[in-house]
């Protein structure tokens, strides 16, 4: 991170010429933390990358429309008789920005346009789920304590010690041979709810630990005491006095988990056990063009690159928001 | 620290990048040679033919040591229990068997006595009862004669249910079941002296083989391992695996597993006795445990001991890569191999001929072997038969081109869109290969479904009668090169049971399988082959029962200074029996 730059942030917070009428003006912590946020050069580069990326994903059709070339086309006749893209970098073109795959011979830029659509959806539907979850067991389990707290701590403790990707093995075939007959093929929309829910079962006990320790500080608080003391309901506790102060802890968790679900994800489509075919997805793309790396090296770039810059700048973001809202944990 | 870990990472990514930029991708023309059209050969009728020594091969000397590289170890070293072709070519150094193919590798294969003074004598005429003469003067690496009686007991041992692995057609013939163990089990202390029902030892160099059926195959079959001479003194059950006795013209002298298997001189092999094998090299090194692509890699590189090796399977993702080095061009080996891939239709739910012939226009073959990696691995194939079998006859009945005829399929479905299943195993290769070939169905109109479904049981699922997908791919090898062990295991109606299914299409025809019956009983080797290609032909023109896809390639590359090495259109894989060093 920019050393350099944390010292002149933390001497002028804001702009200087904005200093001077507003010197008076009393800020909520949002607005401070924003102002700090807009100031931290990577957070802003990797915000717009971030945004772009979301953009891409979400409108999918929409840029294989402009572009004039759908996921599933192939371009057998321009593959050699090895099956590899002719021409120079994996049959790079003007038709083909990014090239093609080798042996079906698909336009990648939609592959990786489309791979990002899918690890976009998991990775954010599943870390919205996740967090909801974890954050409504931690608070419970904080608050009340006693039995409550055990039952939820044996659930953490149990899944903690589940091994994740074995489960996911396990459950991925047998919930889908629940839903389907076997000659229906599964929607790519049920693979990826799929996928979000096993994520989601195992991804929630991470914030509901965080969420659970933090509680357990505040509860003790005098606000919270004087609350208790004014008659009010566990609800209103729960909710109206002990969440607002955490929302810097669950907003840095959930910008940490989109990142970290997109890499599971990656790492189940290269085990072959996430998304198949024809629906692409990145993590697989990875794994099958492994093995073309001294043929075209292109083929392993274009999607690990890809799914390099998706994790990196999610996770510096990630960074840049928890640095924004505390900045005491800056190191 | 950070930033300048940043700053390799990028070069290196730059560098890889730039690396492959500097290079443009061609064509390079060389596609595979078309398949070929008809296979010569058949059963030699001259015993002259059986006779040693093998011709010498022009610039060849004796002397230095082989390697082969390999991943895996072989299954098995014990003769009785081999099945994959790569141990069976391992084998051909070590042990002899009853016939064997003279494989001239361009066009001509003939079926030769080995152990045996001919291919075997149809005693009566009807194929119910075959005679094999030893040749005098075999030994085993000990000095001790061959006899007939160690034929004999080769044969027997097999009927074992601790002794499997190996092929099982010779037992089943005998017992005239398929639970051969069920009628004679040489397991049991009381069978330990006998011999299994159907064989006679004559005299000395003359054992006999009784069936209740006619089998006009059996020299074929003979070729296979069963009733490689053991010495029955020496049979030590399961762990025979661990030091089989040498009849060839080498013997094991080291063997850990999964590590080394050392193979030196036998000198008690007599190369008079021999029509096939060389042994030119004073020892073979097998060199286990070497990951694939490492094996590739270092015949690529070509230093120190690796230019005296060689292997038999490479990386198919450093095909391309091989395939573009013109200084590898001369130690190459790209051959067509009897392995085949077919795409079954499920005849019991496609029962509209149309369909089927429409399925055989518009498949793109093309698309197809790219999705498999390119033309060294695969050549288009449109008949039900390998070029490679006895008597083969090229055909294509539905000429669509290597791309298919989407528009000649449309007129056949005569605008109909039929929704079909077609199931593949979840692995990524499997799936890249349905989606090649579901796109080009899809031009003709077809509405393909594609389902994953766990590639390691994906063989017993679709063995199912009862399956529930229209269509899937799987391969088949015979195991001898003539019609009869392709043509009525995976067509015959009646071998359809409920799961274990060889008849993957499920195509069942009462004339068909007459046919059958037919050719199976001409005792005239060379009037059946013909007849299998007629079939062959027949099959596909009236009914369309699969799409053929593709005859499947070896591609291999290995040490400068191996010679001799070449593609056994019997093995499937590369034979060692020639193999000279430089």
């Amino acid at each position: 991170m920019t050393a350099q730059l944390t010292t002149t942030e933390e001497i002028h917070p804001v702009e200087p010429d904005a200093v001077l009428p507003r010197k008076f003006v009393g800020r909520s912590p949002g607005q401070i933390a924003w102002a700090r946020l807009k100031a931290d050069r990577t957070a802003m580069v990797c915000m717009v990358i971030v945004g772009a990326t979301i953009l891409v994903g979400m409108f999918a059709p929409v840029v294989s429309w402009l572009y004039g070339v759908s996921p599933d086309e192939t371009f057998t006749s321009l593959l050699t008789g090895d099956a590899v893209p002719k021409g120079y970098l994996g049959g790079l073109s003007g038709d083909h920005w990014l090239g093609l795959e080798p042996r079906l011979g698909r336009d990648l830029m939609m592959q990786v346009v489309y791979g990002i659509r899918t690890s976009l959806t998991i990775a954010f539907l599943a870390a919205i789920l996740s967090t909801v979850l974890g954050v409504v067991m931690g608070v419970v389990a904080g608050y009340l304590g006693g039995w409550v707290d055990n039952v939820i701590g044996w659930i953490v403790d149990m899944l903690l010690a589940l091994p994740f990707i074995i489960f996911a093995l396990a459950a991925m075939p047998a919930i889908q041979a629940a839903v389907y007959t076997p000659r229906e093929a599964p929607s790519p929309f049920f693979k990826m709810v799929t996928l979000v829910i096993v994520f989601t079962v195992f991804g929630w006990v991470g914030t509901a630990r965080l969420v659970r320790g933090q509680v357990l500080s505040l509860r003790e608080k005098e606000y919270v005491e004087a609350a208790r003391a004014a008659g009010a309901g566990t609800m209103h506790i729960l909710f109206k006095q002990l969440l607002p102060n955490l929302w810097a802890p669950i907003l840095v968790t959930f910008s940490l988990a989109v990142p970290g679900f997109i890499t599971a994800e990656g790492a189940l489509g290269f085990l072959t056990i996430g998304i198949v075919e024809p629906t692409p997805d990145l993590g697989r793309m990875i794994s099958q063009s492994s093995n073309w790396l001294s043929a075209d090296p292109m083929y392993f770039m274009v999607p690990a690159g890809t799914l390099f810059l998706l994790v990196l700048t999610f996770n510096l973001f990630g960074d840049a928001v928890r640095d924004a809202l505390d900045p005491k944990t800056r190191r | 620290m950070r930033r300048r870990f940043a700053m390799v990472a990028l070069t290196a990514m730059t560098v890889v990048v730039g690396m492959s930029a500097c290079t443009k991708v061609e064509d390079n023309g060389n596609s595979a040679t078309p398949s070929k059209s008809t296979q010569e050969g058949g059963i030699s009728k001259d015993p002259a033919d059986s006779k040693g020594p093998a011709p010498e091969i022009a610039g060849a000397k004796k002397g230095g040591t082989a390697y082969i590289l390999r991943r895996n170890d072989f299954s098995h070293l014990d003769p009785s229990r081999q099945y994959s072709v790569t141990a069976m070519a391992l084998g051909q150094l070590y042990y002899r068997t009853l016939t064997t193919f003279k494989d001239l590798g361009n066009n001509k294969l003939l079926l030769v006595g080995d152990l045996a003074e001919d291919t075997g004598k149809d005693v009566k005429g009807d194929c119910k009862t075959w005679e094999y003469k030893i040749k005098k003067g075999i030994k085993y690496e000990d000095g001790t004669e061959v006899k007939a009686a160690d034929i004999a007991y080769g044969v027997t041992r097999m009927f074992n249910d601790a002794l499997v692995g190996g092929p099982t057609y010779m037992m089943e013939w005998l017992a005239d079941t398929p639970q051969y163990t069920s009628v004679f089990d040489h397991a049991k202390p009381e069978n330990k002296d006998k011999l299994a029902p159907g064989i006679t030892v004559v005299d000395d160099y003359t054992v006999k083989f009784d069936f209740k059926k006619a089998h006009c195959e059996v020299p074929y079959a003979f070729n296979l391992p069963f009733g490689v001479p053991v010495p029955k003194a020496k049979d030590t059950g399961t762990n025979y695996d661990l030091a089989p006795v040498s009849t060839g013209p080498y013997k094991i002298t080291k063997f850990t597993k999964g590590s080394e298997i050392i193979l030196e001189r036998n000198t008690n092999w007599d190369p008079n006795t021999d029509p096939i094998r060389h042994a030119y090299p004073d020892k073979f090194h097998v060199k286990l445990g070497i990951a694939t692509a490492t094996v590739t890699q270092r015949l690529i590189a070509d230093v120190g001991d690796d230019q005296f090796a060689f292997t038999s399977g490479i990386d198919p993702a450093q095909v391309s890569s091989i395939a573009s080095n013109a200084a590898l061009q001369n130690r190459i080996i790209s051959e067509i191999t009897p392995f085949m891939f077919y795409m079954w239709i499920n005849n019991q739910r496609v029962k509209d001929l149309k369909v089927r012939q429409a399925l055989n226009w518009a498949i793109d073959r093309d698309a197809y072997i790219k999705s498999l990696g390119g033309d060294k691995l695969g050549t288009p194939g449109t008949t039900l038969l390998s070029p490679l079998t006895i008597g083969y006859e090229a055909y294509d009945a539905y000429p669509g081109g290597p791309t298919g005829n989407p528009t000649k399929a449309k007129e056949l479905l005569g605008g109909a869109t039929p929704e079909l299943v077609l199931a593949h195993g979840d692995d990524p290769d499997a799936q890249t290969q349905a989606v090649a070939i579901k796109t080009g169905l899809e031009k003709a109109g077809f509405k393909i479904t594609l389902v994953a479904t766990p590639a390691d049981s994906f063989l017993d699922k679709i063995g199912e009668k009862n399956n529930p997908w229209d269509l899937y791919v799987s391969g088949w090898a015979a195991d001898w090169p003539s019609g009869a062990s392709t043509l009525p295991v995976l067509w015959d109606g009646r071998t359809i049971k409920d799961a274990n299914n060889q008849d993957y299409p499920y195509f069942n025809n009462d004339d068909v399988n007459k046919e059958f019956d037919r050719i199976n009983a001409l005792p005239d080797s060379a009037a059946a082959a013909k007849a299998w290609a007629a079939l062959d032909k027949k099959l596909m023109t009236e009914f369309a029962p699969c799409v053929p896809l593709t005859f499947d390639r070896d591609y291999l590359v290995y040490g400068s200074k191996v010679g001799g090495l070449f593609e056994s259109d019997v093995l499937g894989t590369v034979a060692f029996v020639n193999v000279h060093l430089k």
